[in-house]
């Protein structure tokens, strides 16, 4: 049984990651010590309706894993992680969400529960647009990421750098107000920002690590996905 | 009758009931559109409404101006017109009722995919 509120939920939303998913489950520490606090952490893969071996393979490598029927979007799994972590009863104090191409080092799992716990944080975002991360992103990325962050800025006055970073922590008393986002593809990431701010939340920065694999960059990338994400935003700045 | 008049009496219940169907939406607990959502679509009926009121006048002041040289409107007109007001609010609805069936799909999916992990935790945890 684990003690009450001493436990890290690790949510990992996958679609097709049959190739990555095990290394990054097996890299994620099964215990955080910060501060003479020792928090567990357990590992709940969200598979989104993918056509590979995601979920066996999570399964295996040990993690909780929540299947989707039909594929929803990065934005649908990772609230149906948190709404997991809302129900589950693991004693759960944070809860982080990271992406399952392996693009995040698993380091900064452990950086990011250091920094809340530290500063008493209840939201981090690692903000991967720092100048030491700058020359390994790829210039599309670089656009998208840009794009997205200044419609973030203008549309909902959200100031986090990183807007549309995957790898975030969130403290478990905040899931509720954060959870109710509407979008379920990338978007989600700005919405869930301006719940934040909505409700007076503070958000914090983090810098962190980033490498991106040819499958991680095949995702959401066209300009398509980016216009279905500004048309998403526009929606949801107009109709609340 | 004049056309104007006629037009103005046939679409005043049509944008009544999408002003209503609005604020029904948003009163009814719990509330099925955000406040913005439902400010939005009152706002939307409200201008197609107005705009409507002052056909005659926006129409006079073109022919005045020498901006425009179409006959006045005809019967045929006002029927397409609100043919066309009528096919807003049937979208207005049909779009409503498509968000909140997404709304309950997916509400249901996510409640599938964490019933049925919490059961095997359960039963992990009896054996």
């Amino acid at each position: 049984m684990t003690n009450a509120k001493q436990t890290v939920l690790v949510v990992i939303p996958a679609l097709n990651e049959e190739a990555h998913i095990r290394d990054v489950i097996q890299s994620i520490p099964s215990t955080i010590e910060v501060a003479k606090r020792q928090f567990k952490t357990k590992i709940a893969v969200i598979d989104d309706g993918s056509t590979d071996a995601t979920a066996e393979k999570a399964r295996a490598a040990g993690a909780i894993v929540l299947s989707h029927v039909v594929n929803t979007g990065a934005g649908g799994a990772t609230r149906t992680g948190l709404r997991f972590a809302e129900q589950c009863h693991l004693g759960l104090k944070y809860v982080v969400t990271i992406d399952g191409d392996g693009q995040h080092a698993t380091d900064d799992v452990e950086r990011l529960v250091s920094f809340a716990v530290k500063n008493k944080s209840q939201f981090v975002v690692g903000n991967r647009l720092h100048a030491a991360n700058k020359t390994s992103i790829p210039v599309t990325r670089k656009l998208v990421n840009w794009g997205a962050s200044t419609i973030s800025r203008v549309l909902f006055g959200i100031k986090t750098k990183d807007t549309q970073s995957g790898l975030r922590l969130y403290d478990v008393a905040i899931i509720p107000t954060i959870s109710n986002f509407t979008l379920d593809r990338y978007g989600f990431c700005t919405e869930t920002l301006w719940h934040a701010v909505r409700a007076k939340i503070k958000v914090d920065e983090l810098p962190i690590a980033v490498r991106y694999s040819k499958e991680g960059m095949a995702k959401g990338q066209s300009l398509w996905s980016a216009m279905e994400v500004l048309r998403d935003l526009l929606r949801v700045r107009i109709s609340g | 009758m004049s056309k104007y008049l006629l037009l103005v009496l046939i679409n005043a219940p049509i944008v009544l009931v999408g002003i209503i169907r609005a604020v029904t939406r948003y009163k009814t607990k719990p509330s099925r559109i955000s406040k913005s959502k439902c400010i939005t679509e009152v706002v939307f009926w409200l201008t197609i409404g107005v705009g409507l009121s002052f056909v005659e006048p926006i129409y006079n002041t073109l022919i005045q101006h020498n901006l425009t040289d179409s006959p006045p409107m005809s019967l045929f007109d006002v029927a397409l017109l609100t043919l066309f007001v009528f096919a807003l609010l049937l979208i207005v609805e049909t779009n409503e009722e498509l968000t909140a069936l997404k709304r309950t799909v997916t509400r249901i999916h996510e409640k599938l995919a964490i019933v049925d992990e919490i059961e095997q935790i359960a039963k992990k945890r009896t054996k």
